[in-house]
């Protein structure tokens, strides 16, 4: 007993210790005593833009919605809400679901292409100055309305543990593909080049590619801005993400790029992991016109400039590290003695004849774009600062460098 | 010299290390990349070269007088009139660094975490702490550090060697010409020279002939471990570096994808807690040693409410959201660095001379 007493007169004499429990006392008990968050505040998980009449901006929430369950499955609505700008859209959106718009939590923002025909920085300006909204939050541009999108979307969300943002979660890994975040989106737009990629996915009926899970999308014909699910006509509808994405210039789109396109390119920007290389019509000592696929397991791309004559030479070195994963011809495949994971020095050929030809398109792409999507003018500038400047001097257009820059590409492949 | 009111030059040098390394890591790289672009790193060479210019000059001068206060010195070579003034100035510049350090700090958390708590809170539970570690002796302020200061050193270690994985591109080069890189540096200098806090515990230093180098070893360690980190914060972020405000932070968010480390910016978060009480704690102690100089008559205890007092005031008056604090600190600010910059060590050299020319001092 008189050990705990001198005990305690110790720690009342401790100033901290005082301070310690009147912190957890006033601030314990107060937040103790506070309503539950998702009391106060929607959280959003997706947000839709959508362009309306008039200079009208529809946003799309995708909201979860907090209901007890003994199956872990998570609920979801889409409300819809419009205004003058995002702002005042956000405003009306909270006073449709009785609660603040919380963005703490949104992965994933889907734009309608029609943001894109004019700048889209300033379109989207909102949620660049939102200190909520993360900058690695998803970007997609799509070509349907962002409410039947994320309609689409909340039925993966609530039925599975696929989420909204998980659809493009690998795109960079992918050589079909490219990342598309803000922070990859503003990268671009103030790069010296302002040139950007924003991952393009479409919505397409039920007999096409794609992924839905008993997917009910509901037409947006019949959604009002007056927030909540609307409209009773049903269409049955897939999310595609099969790589597309559009191409942008000071936030406007200027080109959209299919998935073979954008494969083209990847060989050029050379940020992907994986992906196949197929050989048709092949002809060696064990193959006779076969369809040869190759997978990619590793990809190291060295670029190298040089300056010519005042003109940049840029020397792309690709080592694609890849194994054949799959042959087919009409003959007998596994004959005896053939390893069958094995390349011979003529596929390798073929393979890089192949990828030559890939790159060749990716720089056509580029420069009929004048768009420098690999961010070549860092690369030259930073080692010819002043070779670069006088040669951007000499040009009438200075974004059509590209097509004065000459290329030298040299794939290199490796047997894994 | 009393030995409980002492530090030894190891803690001396972890005082030097936080003092250094704590407000450098969240806006400055952003704000520096704003003005200079990547040549921002310029303007960090720079003005730690004038920090360590400043240590030396400390060097020198404690081994010249080495039990000898700054304030004797100044009292007897320029007179009470004179030492009244500086140590005004002194207060000033202090309380002024302390609301600039808070401020960014609560709007960091208030940014990132606790948005929905006001600065009331946050004053509850910063104000109790740093009074208590300025009015707590300085030794017992240096054990402090001490016993925190390897898990401060692991954390910021890791933070900047994690951080490079995180690079995936280069930024553009040779954007800003010389003179952007000097103005920025002038606009940012309040930021720097903090290392004048040694002035004032100047006597209350153990310090033995060569000592000298392990404090410049803290202090390159935590100007190289800066570098660093703005090196990796750039060559991360390149282009959107600017906007991307709280540098520590953002580079441990940029690499949540690697190695399945999940999410590590947390461990920036409680690296910013433990150097942002350090500091204002040595900010602190610095600010009632001078409110002793100025009326030392009254006991410390009344510098600690001036203190409270006035920061209160300051903090929920003039100061409330991120713009405002950056106009704060590259406008009003940098003014004050003519104390730590030109008036400290202006009398520092001034000393130096007079002692040099043989005149005699009164220990």
């Amino acid at each position: 007993m008189e050990r705990l007493k001198a005990y305690l007169k110790l720690i009342f004499k401790t100033p901290m210790v005082i301070v310690f429990i009147l912190i957890s006392i006033i601030y314990g008990g107060i937040a103790l005593g506070k309503d539950a968050e998702i009391d106060d505040y929607a959280v959003v998980t997706a947000i839709g833009l959508d362009k309306g009449e008039e200079d009208v901006v529809e946003i799309s929430l995708l909201t979860f919605v907090p209901i007890v369950t003994q199956n872990f499955s998570e609920q979801y609505e889409v409300v819809k809400s419009s205004g003058k700008s995002i702002s005042e859209a956000m405003d009306f959106a909270g006073l449709h679901l009785g609660r603040q718009v919380g963005l703490s939590h949104v992965k994933m923002v889907v734009v309608n292409e029609d943001f894109f025909t004019n700048d889209a920085t300033t379109e989207m300006d909102y949620l660049t100055r939102n200190a909520n909204l993360a900058l690695s939050t998803t970007l997609v541009c799509t070509d349907a309305s962002a409410f039947d999108f994320l309609s689409a979307v909340k039925e993966f969300n609530t039925a599975s543990s696929i989420k909204a943002d998980d659809l493009v979660e690998f795109n960079e890994d992918y050589v079909y593909s490219t990342e598309s975040t803000f922070e990859t989106f503003y990268k671009g737009i103030y790069s010296p080049t302002n040139t950007e990629l924003v991952s393009f996915i479409t919505l397409t009926s039920e007999d096409k590619e794609g992924i839905s899970i008993q997917t009910a999308a509901q037409n947006s014909a019949g959604g009002g801005s007056g927030g909540g699910q609307s409209g009773q006509e049903q269409e049955k509808k897939k999310i595609l993400n099969d790589g597309q994405a559009i191409l942008c210039k000071d936030g406007k789109e200027v080109y959209k790029l299919d998935k073979e396109e954008m494969k083209h390119l990847n060989f050029l920007k050379g940020d992907f992991k994986s992906g196949s290389i197929i050989i048709e019509n092949f002809s060696d000592n064990v193959f006779t016109n076969a369809e040869l696929t190759f997978e990619i397991f590793e990809n190291k791309l060295n670029t190298q400039v040089a300056f010519e004559n005042g003109i940049p030479v840029v020397y792309i070195n690709s080592k694609i590290f890849l194994k054949l994963s799959e042959a087919k011809q009409t003959e007998r495949l596994i004959n005896e003695n053939v390893d069958f994971k094995n390349i011979s020095n003529e596929a390798i050929k073929a393979i890089e004849f192949k990828i030559k030809e890939y790159m060749q398109d990716g720089i056509r792409i580029m420069r009929e774009n004048k768009a420098d999507i690999i961010n070549l003018y860092t690369t030259i500038y930073n080692k010819f600062p002043k070779e670069m400047s006088e040669f951007l001097d000499r040009l009438e257009d200075r974004d059509d460098f590209l097509n004065f820059v000459v290329f030298k590409v040299a794939p290199q492949i490796y047997s894994y | 010299m009393a030995r409980d009111k002492s530090i030894n030059i190891w803690q001396t040098g972890i005082f030097i290390f936080i003092i250094i390394f704590a407000n450098k890591v969240l806006l400055l790289p952003s704000l520096l990349y704003r003005d200079a672009n990547v040549e921002g790193i310029f303007c960090y060479l720079i003005l730690f070269l004038l920090e360590i210019g400043l240590i030396f000059l400390f060097i020198v001068l404690k081994s010249k007088f080495p039990n000898v206060s700054f304030a004797s010195l100044v009292k007897e070579k320029f007179g009470i009139v004179t030492l009244k003034i500086i140590y005004f100035l002194l207060i000033i510049f202090f309380l002024c660094k302390l609301i600039l350090i808070y401020n960014v700090t609560y709007i960091f958390f208030k940014d990132l975490i606790y948005k929905e708590n006001d600065t009331i809170i946050f004053l509850v539970c910063f104000l109790p702490i740093i009074n208590y570690l300025a009015f707590v002796g300085l030794r017992v302020l240096g054990r402090t550090c001490q016993l925190f200061f390897p898990l401060i050193l692991i954390i910021a270690l890791f933070c900047v060697i994690i951080s490079f994985i995180g690079i995936s591109s280069t930024p553009l080069f040779y954007q800003s010409n010389v003179s952007e890189v000097l103005i920025s540096s002038l606009k940012h200098i309040s930021s720097f020279g903090d290392v004048i806090f040694l002035y004032l515990f100047m006597d209350k230093i153990d310090y033995k002939k060569g000592d000298g180098k392990k404090l410049v070893f803290f202090a390159l360690s935590a100007m190289i471990l800066i570098i660093l980190m703005a090196i990796a914060f750039y060559f991360s972020y390149t282009y959107t570096s600017f906007m991307h405000q709280y540098a520590i932070f953002e580079v441990m968010g940029n690499i949540k994808d690697y190695g399945g480390l999940g999410r590590i910016d947390v461990i920036a978060v409680i690296l910013i807690i433990f150097l942002t009480y350090f500091q204002m704690g040595i900010y602190l102690k610095c600010f009632t040693e001078s409110f002793n100089v100025l009326l030392p008559k009254l006991h410390k205890q009344y510098a600690l409410i001036t203190f409270d007092i006035l920061f209160v005031i300051i903090v929920e008056l003039i100061i409330r959201n991120l713009e405002r604090t950056i106009l704060y600190g590259e406008s009003i600010l940098p003014y004050l660095s003519i104390i730590s910059f030109v008036i400290i060590p202006l009398c520092s050299i001034i000393f130096l001379i007079i002692k040099r020319r043989g005149e005699k001092w009164k220990d």
